[in-house]
Order: structure tokens, then C-alpha cells, then sequence
């Protein structure tokens, strides 16, 4: 068995599907569209409070590329292209039953499983790449090369394993319920639901501080960055505070860590039909 | 001695209470073509999919080319189970190029399998269409030419006619027989098509209720009936089947409009002899080879 064929199996089966190459183009379109949004806005001669645009608003390459992030991601955003594909890339296989005329093959269940991960991770490395440099080098020509790159670039770079860790989650998911349509409504409702979870408990924690409020529940409160949504977009702290929030990490981490290893011991029994 | 293509100890498989598959022995030499038959429900699939790794089972010992490591063992080994499926948005050559990657074959070695594959099936010409375009004989040859991918030494087809108009199955059936004898390919092949696997099979199984019912060469199951069969035909046929009730030694194998096909150690003669003091006047009376259904029907009563 040679795992880097396996892959390359999977890149093209993954790269040929039509919604990927529209989660592509719709990738580059947002890191095209934060750059070009600005530019607009900076030569639109809009006056605010009494100063011309171009100089009341301090825009660099690096800002439009962080809120192109900020934009990809909200609230499932392009991750749900990521979703679907990842539910196709198992889920629909096995329901297609192409995913049994790999399993006929003399390759073992865990090198399928990890060798879809690994194509949606370079899917998603790509996808985020079009973004990154689409958007850097539209920026660059408009604005110049000001700006902190190198923690723009990190936030990327975080932003690609936080999206390793939802792949894992659509695997896992897909391993459970073997159903393409259950596994993207079920992961996409759960993100929107837990994200605004997640405000919600950013919200009363602030507010809880005001009040004379007891310290555990401030405390359970303050942990909304462990919640999923906000684990995956841990590179949010990275661009925010400067900062890595180990809280955040380790949650991605481990929901990671715990969906692979799942994954794998359900799959490894599974019925193939 | 070469190690047997396929054997398979003690194979149980349940779902529930019920046995779907239980205590299944079969022994495959290689060169066989072994017809794998049973009626709907009997376990056939069941049982090529525990041996294929596609299901697990509660019970038994499988072992390919001696090899009994679930992984380890489909290599050198092709199957075409069911209807074959393919990513219908890729073209005849990119699933074949995906399949060829996933049975370990990369560059020009893969490049050459692909084009020897669809060679062998005709289907050179289509490779570069949507599979999703493709007949299902196409499909089916296309997945016949996917199995052959690494040149195996064993192919397993399930139902491989299932759904074809006559001419694929002429099609299906002439491929079959032509990879047994050209390419020297061992071929397990399960059907319910009893006239299909007579002509292409040389050692046949049995399987009823997840049970063995029989299992042998062709040419024995078929000499191994004992009396011989007349087929009959009678002006009135209810006559007819009123006087065979009577007999204990006459055994009706099918009844059909145009004849009735019974077995019976009587000679020609006296069986019209006796017909006729029955009442019953023939029409015709053939002496009739046994055919595998014949055989298929014993077992399974």
C-alpha cells in the first residue's frame, strides 16, 4: 500500500467535484472582494467627519486580508463548502457505494479514512492560498506592503489546522450517521447553534462582571473559547490579542484528537455495503 | 503444492437471530470457474462480502492464495460486486487512473494497465466520456475492466448479468470465459442464472438458507443424478398430471405448458406403456439430459 497514492486518488476525485471548484472560486472571491471593497471605499471621495475617506480610514493589504478571514468564516462560511465536501468525501461514497470499490483494494480502512483527510486538508490549503494571495497581491498593488504579515500569515496558517480539526469532525460524523444530507445539516446547524453560544456566553460573562454574580459561574462562563465554533477559530485570538489562547487550542486539539480516534474504531467495524 | 485460490472454513455470518451465512465451506483451485449459485436470500452476496472484507462475520477462516490477512489477502484479487459503481462526473479513465492508484500502481506502469484493461473490455473508444453517460453494460464491462486492474489472479463477480438485455449477457459471459482460458484468471462468480453458469462454470456451490446444499465439478453434479429425464407431452395435460400423482416412482421435476419434465428409472417404453393404460394418449416423449437446474432444484427442495 502506498499512502501518497492513496491521496493523490483522493486529490482527484476531490478537485474534479463541482463544488469544489466552486468553493474555490468562491474563496478567491472573498479574498479578491476585501481588497476591492476598500479600494472603493478610499476613492469614493466620502467625506467622514469633515476628513476625506483615504485619510480617515488607515487601510493595508493586511487589513483586508484579515477581515477576508474574519468574512470566510462567518459564521460557517466558506467552511461549509468544506463540510459538504468532506460529507461527500465519506458520507456519499459509502451511500454511492464507490467508497466500497476503493475497500476491495488490498489497502486497510485507516489509510482510506486518513488519506481523505489529508486530500481535504490540501483542498482546503488551496482554498485558503487563493484567498491569501489573491487577496495579498490586489492589496499590495492599491496599499503597498505595510502591515503585520507575519501574524496575518499565522492566523492562515492556524486557520488551516483548525480546518483540519472540522474535517475530522465531518469524518467522524459521517462514520456515525453514513448519510451525506445528515452529516452537512447536522454539522452546519451545530456551528451556527454553537457560535451564537458562544456570543451569547461572551455577552453574559461581560455582563455578569457588572452584577454581583457568583465567581464558578463567571468562571464557567469565561470558558466560551473551548466551545467548538470558537476552538476552530482559534486563529480569531491569534489576530485579536496578539495572543495564543491556550484554552482555545486545546479544546481544537483534543475535539480533534477525539474525532479521528473515533472515527477510525467505528470505521474499522463498519458495514460496507 | 499451490495453495487453493480461495478457502473458506467454518464461515458464520448472522443478522439477528437469523444465520445469514452459516458454517460455510468452499474450496476454490485455482483455474477454477465456480459458479457460486442459490435462489434470492440464500446468503450469496452475504458470504462474498465477509470473503471480500467488505462485511465482518462472527465466525471462520478465510484464506486467498493462502493468505488469510483480511487486508493482505485481496491482493492479486478483483471483484465486481453488484452493480459496479463509479464518481459519474469523471470520465471511463479517471475512475479507472483513481483505481489504479488505490492497487498500487503509479506512472507509465499505470498508464499502461488502463490502457490494457479498456482494451480488453472495448472500451478504448468511451474512456474519455462521463461514466455517468455510460449503459449499465458499459458499466459493467467498465467495471470487469477496473477489477482487472493489476492483472489478478482471482475475480470475483456477483451477479454480473444482473440487469443486462441478452446481448450484454452474451457479452458478460464470452468475457468471463475468454479471461479463464486466455488469461488463465481463477473466476468465482455468483448468480442465479442457472444456464448461465452451466455453460461457463466447471465446479459449482450450492447455497440455501446460508447453508452448503451441494457443492462439486459440473460434469459429476450432472452424471450424479441416476435416472434419466423425459420431458412429456400429452393432449391433455391434466390427464397427464393425474397419472403421474399416482405413480410413487415417477418424480415431476417442472411443469410448464408445453411439457412436463419428470425423472424415473422406467425405460421409454414402458413408461408410454403404462401411460397408456392410464388413459393418457402422448403427443411426443424426450429423453433429456440433466441440466445444473435440475441439480439446483434437488438440492434446494
Amino acid at each position: 500500500m502506498s499512502f501518497p497514492l492513496l491521496v493523490q486518488a483522493e486529490l482527484l476525485k476531490l478537485f474534479s467535484r463541482p463544488s469544489a471548484k466552486i468553493g474555490l472560486l468562491a474563496s478567491l472571491a472573498v479574498g479578491l472582494a476585501l481588497p476591492l471593497l476598500a479600494i472603493l471605499l478610499v476613492n469614493s471621495g466620502m467625506v467622514v467627519n469633515g476628513v476625506d475617506a483615504r485619510s480617515a480610514f488607515s487601510v493595508d493589504a493586511n487589513d483586508t486580508l484579515v477581515n477576508a478571514l474574519y468574512v470566510r468564516s462567518f459564521p460557517v462560511g466558506i467552511r461549509a463548502f468544506l463540510i459538504i465536501l468532506g460529507a461527500q468525501a465519506f458520507a456519499g461514497e459509502l451511500a454511492a457505494r464507490t467508497l466500497r470499490e476503493d475497500l476491495l483494494r488490498p489497502v486497510p480502512r485507516w489509510a482510506v479514512l486518513m488519506a481523505k483527510l489529508v486530500a481535504l486538508a490540501l483542498w482546503d490549503a488551496a482554498s485558503l492560498g487563493l484567498g491569501f494571495f489573491g487577496g495579498a497581491l490586489v492589496g499590495i498593488v492599491a496599499f503597498g506592503t505595510e502591515g503585520a504579515w507575519v501574524a496575518t500569515a499565522l492566523a492562515y496558517s492556524l486557520a488551516l489546522l483548525c480546518d483540519v480539526g472540522v474535517i475530522a469532525i465531518v469524518l467522524a460524523i459521517g462514520v456515525l450517521t453514513r448519510s451525506t444530507v445528515a452529516t452537512i445539516a447536522s454539522l452546519i446547524v451545530f456551528f451556527v447553534l454553537d457560535k451564537m453560544l458562544g456570543w451569547a456566553m461572551l455577552f453574559a460573562s461581560t455582563a455578569a462582571m457588572m452584577f454581583t454574580t457568583s465567581e464558578p459561574i463567571i468562571r464557567l462562563l469565561n470558558q466560551w473559547p473551548a466551545l467548538p465554533s470558537a476552538a476552530f477559530g482559534s486563529w480569531a485570538f491569534v489576530l485579536a490579542d496578539n495572543d495564543w489562547n491556550w484554552v482555545s487550542v486545546s479544546a481544537a486539539g483534543l475535539y480533534t484528537a477525539l474525532a479521528l480516534l473515533f472515527a477510525l474504531l467505528w470505521f474499522r467495524r463498519s458495514e460496507v455495503p | 503444492m499451490e495453495a487453493a485460490a480461495l478457502e473458506v472454513r467454518g464461515l458464520t455470518r448472522s443478522y439477528g437471530a437469523r444465520k445469514a451465512v452459516d458454517a460455510l465451506d468452499l474450496t476454490v483451485q485455482a483455474g477454477d470457474v465456480y459458479g457460486f449459485l442459490g435462489p434470492n436470500g440464500a446468503g450469496k452476496t452475504t458470504a462474498m462480502r465477509c470473503i471480500l472484507g467488505l462485511i465482518p462475520y462472527d465466525a471462520g477462516e478465510i484464506a486467498m492464495f493462502g493468505e488469510s490477512d483480511p487486508v493482505e489477502r485481496r491482493r492479486g484479487v478483483g471483484a465486481v460486486v453488484e452493480t459496479p459503481a463509479f464518481h459519474g462526473w469523471m470520465s471511463g479513465l479517471d475512475n479507472l487512473k483513481q483505481a489504479a492508484w488505490y492497487a498500487g500502481l503509479s506512472g507509465k506502469t499505470a498508464d499502461t494497465e488502463i490502457a490494457r484493461v479498456l482494451d480488453r473490455v472495448g472500451l478504448s473508444d468511451r474512456r474519455d466520456d462521463r461514466t455517468r453517460g455510460y449503459s449499465l453494460g458499459m458499466k459493467q464491462r467498465l467495471g470487469v475492466a477496473r477489477a482487472l486492474l493489476g492483472k489478478p489472479r482471482m475475480l470475483f463477480l456477483d451477479e454480473p448479468t444482473n440487469g443486462l438485455d441478452p446481448a450484454g449477457m452474451k457479452e458478460v459471459r464470452d468475457l468471463v470465459r475468454s479471461l479463464a482460458i486466455h488469461d488463465r484468471i481463477t473466476v468465482f462468480v455468483s448468480s442465479h442464472l442457472l444456464a448461465e453458469v452451466q455453460a461457463i462454470c466447471n465446479r459449482v456451490a450450492i447455497l440455501q438458507h446460508g447453508k452448503l446444499r451441494a457443492e462439486g465439478a459440473v460434469d459429476a453434479l450432472l452424471a450424479a443424478g441416476g435416472d434419466p429425464i423425459y420431458a412429456l407431452r400429452a393432449e391433455d395435460p391434466e390427464a397427464l398430471r393425474a397419472a403421474l400423482a399416482l405413480a410413487d416412482d415417477i418424480r415431476v421435476l417442472t411443469d410448464e405448458d408445453a411439457a412436463i419434465r419428470v425423472q424415473t428409472a422406467r425405460k421409454p417404453a414402458a413408461l408410454n406403456a403404462w401411460l397408456h393404460d392410464q388413459g393418457v394418449s402422448l403427443a411426443g416423449l424426450a429423453t433429456e439430459t440433466r441440466s445444473l437446474e435440475d441439480v439446483f432444484m434437488e438440492a434446494v427442495q
